[in-house]
């Protein structure tokens, strides 16, 4: 192309010179494009995807033009020994130069915004299969790459492939454990029994966090070492896990505590309820639980009980406002079910879409969203966001979840775990009502289909956002045997219940509170039974906690 | 008691307070919960009064639009944190939109008494 541009002979020193100043020209042109021109527009862009692009295309973008060009002005040199070398050199320059770019590319952009797109989803596979694509994608490209290379200094690779080939099988028995394990991580990963985040309880008894399942190992944070554990993922595929974090992060508790048969027991029974019930950190009727919040745990002042009860109480009421309105919202969108499965008889009509699209918005408005629309023809193209209003299912979360993190008890990573928890599920839940409000306002061929939507989106509301509060949670107290010791008879009581959140406190939430609760009730009995008329002091032994099991249905 | 009647130019309602029924009869089309409000606004007043038993009569209600059964499916999902009260739905098998909107609605109201003849 440049003999027909240039006006020299080919071959000739000025052809050589001219055609050199071209490419020189050429790039300082497209140096001005780049880092001027346009990184001042994408400046002005809101998300940095085209930026980052540039950045990282920049130095490769210039290379390979400029050795394009030198490539061009030899391979119009004709047959000189010295400039084939060079045209093989160039060639091979090239090749390393694409694999550089494409291999930044892939890892600085493509990469980066995948993570951040997984982060927001809720399965996990492509959480393990993004580090995968990470490590795998630029050894492929290298080796692809040196193979090119090799080939344009004109060495033949045939003998190589074949040596590879008969070897796979030698290969193939020498990593058979890593293929053990890096399958059983993929049989993990789909199978899904548990999440990251997830508390595990192992064969061993021992309690820890799931925090990642890699190519060979999974690794887990033990809250009783605080150290991380790395499981071949075969070994754990073979075990027995309890996921303590499913269906729920609550975590069932039992503690005994025996007291002398002279007692009034059935008020001891009533008082040892009352007491599990006015800890903020067991689950039961919220409203019960208010009743008796003040009552208990308010002995020293000025210690950590008091706060915890205040904040506890705060925290509450802001939890019965939340489910209030999750009831409220459950029941609209109930309603609205039954109103599509009324209209989808015979195909919906405009008239209908739009009745359905307003019952619709009540349930957005009551969650903390509104449609805003640029063009009210199509509606399912409309973008969703959040209102500012108080009352809305958002908010309430958000105060509940900040009244949450007020709790004395929590550690500060617990702030994290807290926030981030709820912030994710208010994206989910966003982005489910979003495609809902799609499938909607456009249902086409999927109009028998939409209250089968709407069933799930309730179900999701109710399995994933936040369980409701049900009676198999409420505290248990029950009489469980009679012991004798030392000519004196005890009555042996259990007290089952219910802590709220596993994941907190490293995992040792639950005895906090169940030593919290056993002190509660000594403090009440000592001042009960033994400041009486009766001198019973004799006959008083220390309530001891002859088992504390800890299990999660 | 007197009567209490919403009269509109192709339906009737009509609530008789001694046996606590509300007849709907004609064809119930209005346009989204703002004009049903007072249909509401009457059923609502009835349930405060906690009656035993409160009676809603479809058997002569010959159609209901999407924003009518919206309206009834919300009142009646909100019976169910007033549990003293037993609602019992008289339809008619003769109405092509009764059949299977009313099951449907006993779904999410299991307490409902269904009466469909």
């Amino acid at each position: 192309m440049l003999e027909k541009l240039l006006p020299f002979e080919i071959d000739s020193t000025a052809f050589i010179i001219s055609s050199l100043l071209v490419a020189a020209i050429g790039t300082v042109l497209l140096y001005v494009v780049l880092f001027y021109l346009l990184r001042s527009l994408f400046r002005g862009f809101e998300n940095d995807t085209a930026l980052v692009t540039l950045n990282v295309s920049t130095y490769p973008a210039l290379a390979t033009f400029l050795i394009i060009t030198l490539k061009i002005s030899f391979s119009s040199l004709i047959a000189v020994e010295i400039v084939r070398g060079v045209e093989s050199l160039l060639t091979a320059s090239l090749i390393i130069v694409l694999s550089y770019w494409l291999i930044e590319l892939i890892n600085k952009v493509i990469i980066y915004y995948l993570k951040e797109y997984t982060q927001q989803t809720e399965v996990m596979w492509d959480d393990v299969l993004l580090p995968i694509i990470e490590a795998v994608a630029p050894v492929i490209i290298i080796t692809i790459a040196g193979g090119l290379v090799l080939k344009s200094f004109g060495v033949d690779l045939t003998g190589i492939w074949v040596t590879l080939g008969g070897a796979t099988f030698i290969i193939g028995f020498a990593v058979k454990d890593i293929l053990a394990n890096f399958f059983s991580g993929i049989v993990l990963l789909i199978d899904t029994p548990f999440q990251f985040g997830d508390v595990l309880r192992l064969e061993d008894g021992s309690l820890g966090m799931l925090k990642k399942i890699g190519v060979r190992v999974t690794q887990l944070y033990m809250f009783n070492s605080h150290c991380d554990v790395y499981v071949p993922n075969s070994t754990l595929q073979g075990q027995n896990i309890t996921n303590l974090s499913r269906p729920t992060s609550y975590y069932y508790y039992s503690t005994s505590i025996e007291i002398p048969i002279e007692w009034d027991v059935n008020r001891a029974k009533t008082i040892m309820e009352q007491i599990v019930l006015a800890h903020p950190d067991t689950l039961g009727d919220i409203e019960r639980k208010l009743e008796f919040i003040t009552e208990f745990y308010n002995d020293c002042s000025g210690d950590i009980h008091a706060e915890q009860q205040t904040i506890g109480e705060t925290r509450l009421l802001a939890e019965q406002e939340v489910n209030f309105k999750l009831e409220e919202i459950s029941a609209f969108l109930e309603s609205l079910v039954l109103t599509i499965q009324f209209a989808e008889k015979g195909g919906l009509t405009p008239e209908e879409i739009a009745n359905i699209q307003q019952e619709y918005q009540e349930v957005l408005a009551l969650i903390g969203l509104e449609v805003i629309a640029e063009n009210e023809d199509n509606l399912a193209k409309a973008s969703i966001k959040e209102t500012k209003a108080d009352d809305n299912l958002f908010e309430l979360v958000r105060n509940w979840y900040r009244a949450n993190l007020k709790d004395p008890n929590l550690l500060e990573n617990d702030q994290l775990i807290i926030s981030e928890e709820w912030e994710r599920k208010i994206n989910l839940l966003t982005k489910r009502v979003h495609k809902l409000w799609q499938t909607i306002s456009n249902p086409q061929r999927e109009e028998t289909r939409l209250d089968d939507y709407v069933l799930e989106l309730i179900e999701w509301l109710k399995e994933r956002f936040k369980q409701p509060r049900s009676q198999w949670q409420e505290p248990q107290i029950s009489m469980i045997g009679v012991n004798h010791d030392e000519g004196y008879i005890y009555v042996e009581f259990e007290l089952n219940f219910y802590v709220d959140d596993i994941k907190l406190e490293d995992g040792k939430r639950g005895s906090r509170l169940s030593s919290q609760i056993y002190e509660e009730a000594i403090g009440h009995f000592r001042k009960i039974y033994l400041n009486s008329d009766h001198n019973e002091e004799s006959k008083y032994r220390e309530p001891t906690i002859k088992k504390t099991n800890i299990s999660s249905l | 008691m007197a009567i209490e009647e919403i009269k509109g130019t192709d339906y009737t309602v009509q609530y008789d307070p001694d046996s606590t029924t509300v007849d709907f009869a004609g064809l119930l089309s209005l346009g989204g919960a703002k004009e049903y409000a007072p249909i509401t606004d009457l059923l609502n007043k009835i349930i405060d009064q906690q009656p035993e038993q409160m009676t809603l009569d479809l058997r002569k209600l010959e159609f209901l639009n999407s924003s009518g059964i919206s309206m009834l499916s919300k009142f009646v999902l909100g019976l169910r944190k007033k549990k003293g009260t037993q609602l019992v739905i008289l339809g008619s098998d003769e109405m092509p939109w009764q059949g299977k909107s009313l099951k449907n609605l006993q779904k999410f109201l299991p307490s409902l008494k269904l009466e469909i003849q």
